[in-house]
């Protein structure tokens, strides 16, 4: 054996026994070499193009990664989901690395590609997870709301009786107000808390984070120049398509900009102004929505994700809509978070991290076309 | 005996309904009552009355419950104050940390330190009228009675101690 050129164990053994699929195509994407394993994982490849055997297609996928390394002599590396032998879903991360000729031209792409099906599904799971999660902090403050709100009536009830004992007429009619004032809290709760449980099934799909961003100030335009606050969007150039529940995003939105808005009348300074921008930073697409409002104290920054919160007073806000935004942004692997300073006014910044974004809901990118 | 029409009680509460709510309560057993709205207008208020009760709420804007006592703590003029907080915090995660806080650090003490919301009136009104050395009226203790205790009870009890009793009903 140590008699053997190394070179020769590299090209014929390692080529065979690496744990990872290996295959070669030519610049008409066809896989015209592959390993053992490859064979195993895809099936039968030969005179066959790259994209029917890994992914079960007709024509050449959408962004072809190869295209582009044929083009430009890079390396890439990519996530894609495809289909194995059987037809069963795989998840695989692979490296294309060209064959570059001495005048520079590419003839072949190595393309090696390792199975992260577990791995992805691990990733599922705990996106499961923290989403139901979400879902038990909401019932437990729920639970919260309605205590309030069953303080409200129990009080209404007691003073309306003590009225009635006294012949206090003016203590009925408060009594009497507080009754009314709390039945029309708990309809608009639980009109807004269906809205938040809403087993609707977002409905997830490449969309313009732009586009969303411009519909929600276009949406708060007229009310805003009513109210003297200025309102723009500042949106990134080179912001790519994500795949998004483009409903459930334009609601968190419209709450932010809709506090926002709101914080900015709560204060007396000329020339207020809301702002939404749409970034995209270090692997994540970041929307942001500040203000130069009348900003949160230390005690409002703590409670503002708690259900039923509200410093709008009664009648406005029923302290849901940052909770509902944090649940969709959650939904969407993402995370809210916020800075604010009392008398200056408040950042809110939702961030997606694009590789935990939720696949597409009608499988555009899958194996069928 | 001291008689509640000679003291003055201060509810803090950021719901104006529960500031009705146990003004109403406490007015009728004959107390005299003020009333704030935040931690900030409640130290006001404080200084100002000199109350000789302080009812409070927790969570409250611009000053909270807990920062306003641990105030008061350093004010001899008003530490002396009994306090009671009236909470709807004392088992979540905004409340449960303060509230501990307060009874480690005998900022607050004892088995009456706190009502949690909502609170049942005629408790409420014998634990101010306790604090302050009042007779109970004639009224607080007949009406929180037989079916208030027997809920308490029922609320608290051991649900294999239930079942027997229920057994020993059927069999009864």
């Amino acid at each position: 054996m140590s008699s053997e050129p190394i070179g020769h164990w590299i090209r014929t053994e390692l080529f065979e026994q690496v744990p990872i699929s290996i295959n070669v195509i030519n610049r008409d994407f066809r896989i015209v070499e592959a390993n053992r394993l490859f064979a195993e994982t895809y099936g039968s490849w030969e005179g066959r193009q790259c994209y029917e055997v890994y992914k079960g297609r007709t024509k050449r996928c959408p962004r072809c990664a190869a295209a582009q390394t044929f083009a430009d002599g890079q390396i890439r590396v990519r996530e894609e989901k495809g289909q194995v032998r059987n037809g069963s879903p795989i998840h695989y991360l692979v490296h294309m690395v060209p064959l570059t000729s001495r005048d520079g031209q590419v003839p072949y792409i190595v393309e090696m590609s390792t199975d992260i099906t577990p791995i992805k599904r691990l990733e599922q799971e705990k996106l499961e997870a923290e989403r139901l999660a979400a879902v038990g902090q909401t019932v437990a403050g729920l639970a919260h709301g309605i205590k309030n709100v069953l303080m409200g009536l129990e009080g209404g009830m007691y003073v309306i009786n003590s009225g009635l004992l006294r012949g206090d007429s003016q203590r009925i009619g408060q009594g009497w107000g507080m009754l009314q004032e709390n039945i029309s809290r708990i309809s608009s709760f639980v009109k807004e808390f269906l809205d938040f449980a809403k087993g609707r099934k977002p409905h997830v799909a490449l969309v313009d984070p732009n586009r969303i961003a411009e519909k929600v100030v276009a949406l708060y335009r007229d009310s805003a120049s009513l109210a003297g606050i200025e309102i723009k969007a500042d949106l990134g150039k080179k912001i790519a398509p994500a795949s998004m529940d483009e409903e459930g995003i334009h609601t968190c939105l419209a709450n932010l900009v809709s506090n926002a808005l709101d914080a900015c009348q709560m204060s007396e300074k000329p020339g207020r102004r809301v702002k939404l921008s749409t970034r995209e930073r270090q692997g994540a697409l970041v929307f942001k929505v500040a203000d130069d409002g009348c900003g949160m104290d230390y005690e409002v920054k703590q409670k503002v994700f708690t259900n039923f919160f509200s410093t709008k007073g009664s009648g406005r806000g029923t302290g849901l809509g940052l909770l509902t935004t944090r649940k969709i942004v959650q939904e969407h692997g993402g995370k809210v978070s916020f800075e604010s300073t009392e008398g200056v006014g408040s950042v809110f910044q939702l961030e997606f991290a694009r590789d935990r974004l939720p696949q597409p809901t009608d499988e555009e990118s899958g194996a069928k076309e | 005996m001291a008689r509640a029409e000679d003291k003055t009680i201060l509810v803090v509460d950021d719901e104006p309904d529960v500031r009705r709510y146990l003004q109403t309560v406490l007015e009728d057993a004959g107390f005299h009552v003020v009333t704030a709205c935040d931690g900030e207008e409640a130290l006001n208020v404080i200084r100002e009355r000199k109350p000789d009760f302080i009812s409070l709420d927790l969570i409250l804007p611009k000053k909270s419950g807990h920062r306003l006592l641990y105030e008061l703590k350093k004010d001899k003029a008003l530490s002396s104050i009994p306090v009671l907080i009236v909470t709807a915090h004392a088992q979540t995660e905004m409340g449960r940390g303060p509230l501990e806080d307060l009874l480690t650090n005998r900022i607050m003490s004892g088995p009456g330190a706190y009502l949690e919301k909502p609170v049942n009136p005629l408790a409420y009104v014998r634990a101010v009228q306790r604090a302050l050395g009042i007779e109970e009226t004639e009224e607080a203790s007949d009406k929180i009675g037989l079916k208030e205790e027997l809920q308490a009870r029922i609320q608290k009890a051991d649900p294999e101690a239930l079942r027997r009793a229920l057994e020993a009903l059927d069999k009864g």
